[in-house]
């Protein structure tokens, strides 16, 4: 069933993803393309959604998915999939506040996951890049035009230190005008 | 987020102190899943127990909830042959230099001696070279934390 489907894998990304929202884009991609319900290119969209509008990238995502899929019930079981597992560790974690504080096995275990979680978000990466720059059909198979935007985005990101929305919007804009003069 | 709900809670409420604002932010930044989510949750428990913790999951989802079931319906109805389309591709290719940016910061903080860079170089390839569940990448780097960490002490 669709919607015990959309509860399950947001319910089981949000158990298990350290590190906040942009940990979560790898599972999400291999999750919630492998079963057909966002395709790679959309998950970028989500991203580029929840960098322009306020609030978590997890809620936004899910909300995205599972609407675009089973419409607003849809987009409320992905939702709760999202808070459940947060509710429930964060209320232990209150509960036992001080004695959690300064857990030293926490702290080693999230040694060994935040390196691997960057290599996660780095894989992700690669496989958007594939998908968003390479082009069957085109010259030499690769869409110029987008390579040149994402690399315009890395350096107001780095270099200048312009916002995340102001730097999607340049980007916009600049794909609108490159897109329809080539 | 986090700087608006300390103005919040802390200054015109009064109902959590600067050190336990701190811890909250700490221990939601080390929790899976939503660090905001977390963060509003914890609030909310300390301030009125299971009562605060639901009516703080309620209040932060909310908003992205409606905003987004907006963004979704009009996202739907774009016409891939429409002009707009080509505004979404522009910033589709500048989502990939925007997680770019993100991940060399991320890199920075996280790969800072070779125990790092190794796990970081392994889980890479797996993800790229096999088909393997990439929860399973991520409990198993936290299973060896936790035995580095041992070792460490040993």
């Amino acid at each position: 069933m669709i919607y015990w489907r959309l509860f399950s894998i947001f319910f089981m990304i949000n158990a298990v993803a350290f590190g906040g929202g942009f940990a979560m884009i790898p599972l999400i991609e291999q999750q919630v393309v492998s079963f057909g319900i966002l395709t790679t290119e959309q998950v970028a969209d989500v991203v580029a959604i929840s960098e322009m509008t306020p609030g978590p990238f997890a809620i936004n995502s899910a909300t995205f998915a599972g609407m675009k899929t089973a419409g607003l019930l849809g987009g409320l079981v992905a939702t709760l999939g999202v808070v459940l597992p947060a509710m429930v560790y964060s209320i232990i974690v209150a509960k036992y506040y001080f004695k959690f504080e300064n857990n030293q096995l926490v702290q080693n275990a999230l040694s060994g996951i935040r390196p691997i979680s960057v290599a996660l978000i780095t894989f992700a990466i690669v496989s958007l890049s594939i998908q968003t720059f390479y082009i069957p059909g085109l010259p030499l198979h690769i869409d110029w035009i987008a390579v040149a935007l994402a690399g315009i985005v890395l350096i107001c990101m780095t270099k200048i230190k312009l916002s995340p929305i102001l730097c999607l919007v340049i980007s916009g804009v600049l794909g609108y005008l490159f897109y329809s003069i080539f | 987020m986090l700087p608006i709900i300390e103005q919040e809670f802390i200054h015109k409420k009064g109902w959590i102190d600067e050190k336990e604002m701190l811890d909250i932010t700490v221990l939601a930044e080390s929790l899976p899943g939503a660090i905001a989510v977390d963060a509003v949750v914890m609030l909310g428990y300390r301030v009125k127990k299971i009562k605060g913790a639901v009516a703080a999951a309620i209040g932060v989802v909310l908003p992205s909830f409606i905003i987004l079931s907006i963004v979704t319906v009009a996202y739907t109805s774009i016409d891939e042959k429409s002009m707009i389309w080509l505004f979404v591709k522009g910033i589709r290719a500048g989502v990939i230099g925007l997680m770019c940016s993100v991940v060399i910061k991320l890199f920075r903080s996280a790969v800072t001696d070779w125990v790092s860079g190794i796990l970081f170089a392994a889980a890479f390839v797996v993800a790229l070279t096999t088909d393997i569940h990439l929860v399973l990448i991520v409990l198993a780097g936290g299973i060896i934390g936790l035995c580095l960490g041992r070792w460490r002490r040993a």
